[in-house]
């Protein structure tokens, strides 16, 4: 009988990013990169395991924005754009390569790679890639976790307890509309937890949710099994703590897997390596460099010089990890049930984006991995959080502690000299939303007044995305800084906007119309209905 | 207004009655005083003013209207807000509007010489802050035009309040505007190590507590890992150090009250239909102390460090290790690298025929453009390359073989 539990989340995340004002826009790549080399992937392993008849549990996210994004249909559109391009690119690096051993057998690789994904996405998916995680759901092998509306940083945001309860309710609603369920779990965004973020989740019918390990050992009072088993907080929420020697397996630079050698290089593409008139059709149209998605070199070491890419060293070695992680997990468990009176779990949390970007081979290390486990040993067992609590209902109360998954552990990566010029207007737009909420609440339903219920729903809609942690988070990182920047501008000018508007009495009806045409996220949604509710259990309170 | 003084309430007893029958106890429990910030208040949500019909403007809108970057400014409002960056760092930022300057300068009859900003902090850790009972304060000199502040301080796990205002050469404090309260993380593990368990297995909501059923023998021993019932399940009413409890509601408040003051109410608001109970170590073994320590000493572990992945990117790892949440891996920073020199060397090969004829190299089927040319571009690696072109017509009566061999060398 197996010993204990292993839990692996993959929290899948991109930020709102769609411009249907221009015909390329370099950010949307974000999507469309991810969309072929993790989603696609991942969907792939799935299937496989599936179709093999591999029991298995995962634990995913799939943010509000994301799964908006991958059911837009401007952006579908776009993707197969995207997508045939890299095949036709595919292509002709088939016939140039045709010479030179060392690289032909990859350019066909990346051309059968680009077509098969072509193929999941057009053919069997019709363009809706959520679709097809749903069915991993619905078919028990996946567990989706809700997440915040617009990945909001809960800890900052919860200056207005309004803004934050918005947050985790708009996105609870949207996944019941895109799932057809209730969710079970949450992804804090960022791992951004602070005490009273659960009581908004319990509002929302949420069992669980996962913190960073000094979220758990922190907690007060101390907690009996440390991250190896939930808490729940007084609200009867349980909080998951994240396992740190599994997760330095994956990422550390000694015991880490994705710098191993033999792995694909992310930093060498084509698109920087090939001569320009030849690659210009396939990197941005204004004729500056950018990533392809064809890398043809392995890491090689700690040098410039790189090697080419043997995917068949790469996959030996993705099959050594695998074994190795799992060993480890085993001993892991073995080590700790020993202490405890119940099975312990090892929560592994990873941003889905890291494998099959990021790191090349993850998607096939996790399906290794889930082999493995189903066949190698009997010590562990993957499941998620809802397994856990179906099986022990009771758990030691405790108050987790502030913390994030970010650098140092709390809130610096989202609050530092770059980035905290934005909080002074989140503050304040979240706080003139209420005021809206409060003024115009009698607009919502009674169909008197439809602009002042599209007005008010858009201004939600702004509140939220200038609300993304993306954007501070990439103010402090330093790359595409002047992007974020303008994306939280924008969206505090609009809401801005919309607000003296209403204030004044008027609107302008083609103004509102091109701004709800862009930022069209939720669009089927009332958002600024969230507010009323929240100001009137506030006004009752 | 923040000078006005608040009177404390007496305290009250509050009951606490064990549900099993057991003794009672009678304790006292201090009666929070709500404070309220001093802010304007604005109107209830209920109110409906007429005033919420929206008039459409028609007619084109000015196009820079979409994308405005000037930020808006707020300074008809003195505020202040604090935010907790991690447990001893808070970040406070603040507006102050000329208006309430005004006020102070009034009430100092219109002289200001002398006088400084100042950020006052107030340390209001476990206290009900009624504006004179902080456990102490300190000043922070920021100037008139400084809007925001990193502020340093001593110890982690505390709460905190802040005001924006005016000292006066007197030493008195004129404060503008008063912060919401903000709790700074705790760096280390709790001291309390006392243990509550909540009993979820039944649907809250039933107000009776039930004890949890145990079935057939059960025993327990540390010493020998983990017992488990007949059925398979570790026993936990088989454990006979521990006592079950049923905690009241009371209980629980004074439990909790030793927390920060911003989560009191807030968590109260819900446990009470939930079913919990205690075990009190009365006799705890020294086993039980080890394993105890055992999990003490992993917390040991340090958090946050910088580590390398891939060939030669750094990325910053936090509390345990993953890049920074986030799209993390699109944000990446260009990699940076020394003084390199690399050469490529590609081959163009093109010729022309008629434009219906077929063209093949070694026995691949060359496409023609309608001109009858053909161009073919191949990486040229370290090597002898032979390139055997044929031809042949339309109509294969006629054949033409070109053979051309290209060599590279690189030394």
């Amino acid at each position: 009988m197996h010993k204990g539990y292993l839990c692996l989340v993959l929290h899948a995340h991109l930020p709102f990013v769609r411009h249907p004002e221009e015909e390329d826009f370099l950010e949307e790549n974000w999507l469309y990169e991810a969309i072929t080399e993790t989603y696609i992937p991942l969907i792939q392993v799935f299937e496989k395991l599936v179709e093999d008849h591999v029991d298995f549990r995962i634990t995913m996210s799939l943010t509000p924005t994301l799964a908006s994004m991958l059911r837009d249909e401007l952006l579908q559109n776009r993707y197969i754009r995207h997508i045939d391009k890299l095949i036709e690119l595919a292509d002709k690096e088939v016939q140039r390569t045709g010479f030179d051993p060392k690289y032909h057998g990859l350019a066909l690789m990346y051309y059968r790679k680009f077509v098969e994904a072509k193929e999941v996405f057009v053919g069997k998916y019709k363009k809706d890639l959520v679709a097809a995680f749903k069915k991993f759901q619905d078919l028990g092998f996946v567990e989706i976790l809700a997440s915040c509306a617009t990945h909001g940083f809960l800890p900052i945001l919860s200056v207005n307890p309004t803004d934050a309860e918005a947050q985790v309710k708009i996105g609870v609603d949207h996944y019941r509309k895109t799932f057809g369920r209730d969710p079970v779990g949450f992804w804090l965004p960022e791992c951004g937890y602070t005490p009273g973020v659960d009581n908004f989740l319990a509002e929302a019918g949420i069992k669980y949710f996962f913190v960073d390990s000094h979220g758990i050992v922190n907690a007060d009072p101390e907690p009996r099994y440390s991250v190896y088993a939930p808490l729940y907080c007084p609200s009867g929420v349980a909080a998951f703590g994240r396992d740190w020697e599994s997760s330095k397996q994956v990422w550390s630079s000694k015991e880490g897997y994705p710098g191993d050698s033999d792995y694909r290089e992310y930093y060498r593409d084509i698109g920087y390596e090939l001569e320009y008139d030849y690659i210009k059709p396939y990197i941005h149209p204004i004729g500056f460099r950018i990533n392809t998605g064809l890398k043809y070199w392995r890491i090689t070491g700690n040098t410039d010089h790189k090697e080419p890419y043997v995917p068949e060293w790469a996959k030996e070695k993705a099959a050594m990890h695998a074994g190795n992680f799992m060993f480890n997990r085993e001993k892991q468990i073995e080590h700790v049930a020993y202490h405890m009176d119940r099975k312990p779990m090892i929560i592994s949390p990873y941003d889905a984006e890291l494998f099959g970007h990021w790191w090349f081979e993850g998607p096939m290390w996790i399906d290794f991995l889930i082999r493995k486990i189903a066949y190698d040993q009997k010590t562990v067992k993957l499941a998620t959080p809802s397994d856990y609590l179906r099986e022990y209902s009771v758990n030691q109360m405790s108050v987790p502690s502030t913390s994030t998954w970010g650098y140092k552990g709390y809130n610096e990566v989202w609050l530092e000299g770059s980035n905290d010029w934005i909080y002074r207007h989140l503050h304040v737009a979240g706080e003139r939303m209420k005021e809206l909420a409060g003024k115009f609440s009698n607009c919502m339903n009674n169909g008197k007044n439809e602009l002042a219920r599209r007005a008010l729903n858009q201004a939600a809609r702004e509140l939220l995305l200038a609300q993304a942690s993306d954007w501070p988070f990439i103010m402090k990182t330093g790359t595409m800084v002047e992007y974020a920047d303008k994306r939280v501008k924008l969206h505090i000018n609009r809401f801005t906007h919309i607000y003296n508007g209403m204030l004044a009495g008027s609107i302008e009806g083609e103004w509102l119309r091109e701004v709800e045409s862009r930022d069209n996220i939720f669009s089927d949604m009332d958002c600024a209905e969230y507010y009323i509710q929240a100001k009137i259990k506030e006004g009752v309170a | 207004m923040p000078g006005k003084k608040i009177k404390l309430k007496k305290r009250k007893p509050i009951e606490r009655v064990y549900r099993d029958g057991r003794e009672a106890t009678v304790r006292t429990v201090k009666r929070r005083i709500k404070y309220k910030q001093p802010v304007v208040l604005r109107p209830a949500a209920t109110v409906q003013e007429p005033s919420c019909v929206i008039q459409e403007r028609k007619g084109a809108f000015r196009p820079a209207a979409i994308n405005e970057y000037e930020l808006p400014s707020y300074n008809t409002t003195t505020r202040i807000t604090l935010i907790a960056k991690d447990p001893f760092w808070i970040y406070a930022y603040w507006e102050i509007a000329e208006s309430s300057i005004e006020d102070v300068k009034r009430k100092l009859g219109g002289n200001l010489d002398g006088a400084r900003f100042v950020v006052r902090m107030y340390d209001v850790t476990y206290k009900d802050f009624n504006g004179f009972n902080a456990n102490h304060w300190f000043d922070i000199e920021v100037g008139r035009y400084s809007n925001n502040w990193y502020i340093s301080l001593w110890n982690d796990n505390a709460s905190y309040l802040g005001e924006i205002g005016i000292v006066h050469h007197s030493g008195r404090f004129f404060p503008m505007a008063r912060s919401n309260f903000v709790h700074t993380p705790r760096s280390g593990t709790s001291s309390r190590f006392e243990e509550i368990w909540m009993d979820l297995t039944q649907e809250a909501g039933s107000e009776q507590a039930t004890p949890m059923k145990t079935e057939g023998a059960a025993c327990f021993e540390r010493s020998r890992g983990v017992q488990y019932d007949a059925a398979g399940r570790f026993s936990y009413s088989a454990v006979s150090k521990r006592r079950k409890i049923y905690l009241t509601e009371a209980d629980l408040r004074a439990y909790y009250s030793r927390l920060s003051p911003l989560l009191r109410d807030a968590m109260f608001s819900r446990i009470s239909r939930k079913k919990l109970y205690r075990y009190l170590y009365s006799n705890m073994s020294g086993k039980e102390w080890h394993d105890l320590l055992y999990f003490k000493r992993l917390h040991n572990v340090k958090f946050g460090r910088k580590i390398m992945i891939g060939a030669s990117e750094f990325a910053y790892l936090g509390g345990s290790e993953n890049l920074q949440g986030g799209a993390s891996e699109f944000v990446q920073p260009d990699k940076k690298r020394k003084f390199f020199f690399e050469i490529g060397a590609e081959l163009i090969v093109y010729g022309r025929t008629e434009p219906d004829a077929e063209v093949k190299l070694g026995d691949k089927k060359i496409d023609l453009k309608p001109d009858g040319t053909f161009s073919m571009r191949f990486a040229l690696p370290d090597a002898k390359i032979p390139l055997p072109f044929t031809a042949t017509s339309h109509d294969k009566v006629e054949t033409r073989k070109i053979s051309t061999t290209v060599e590279r060398k690189t030394e």
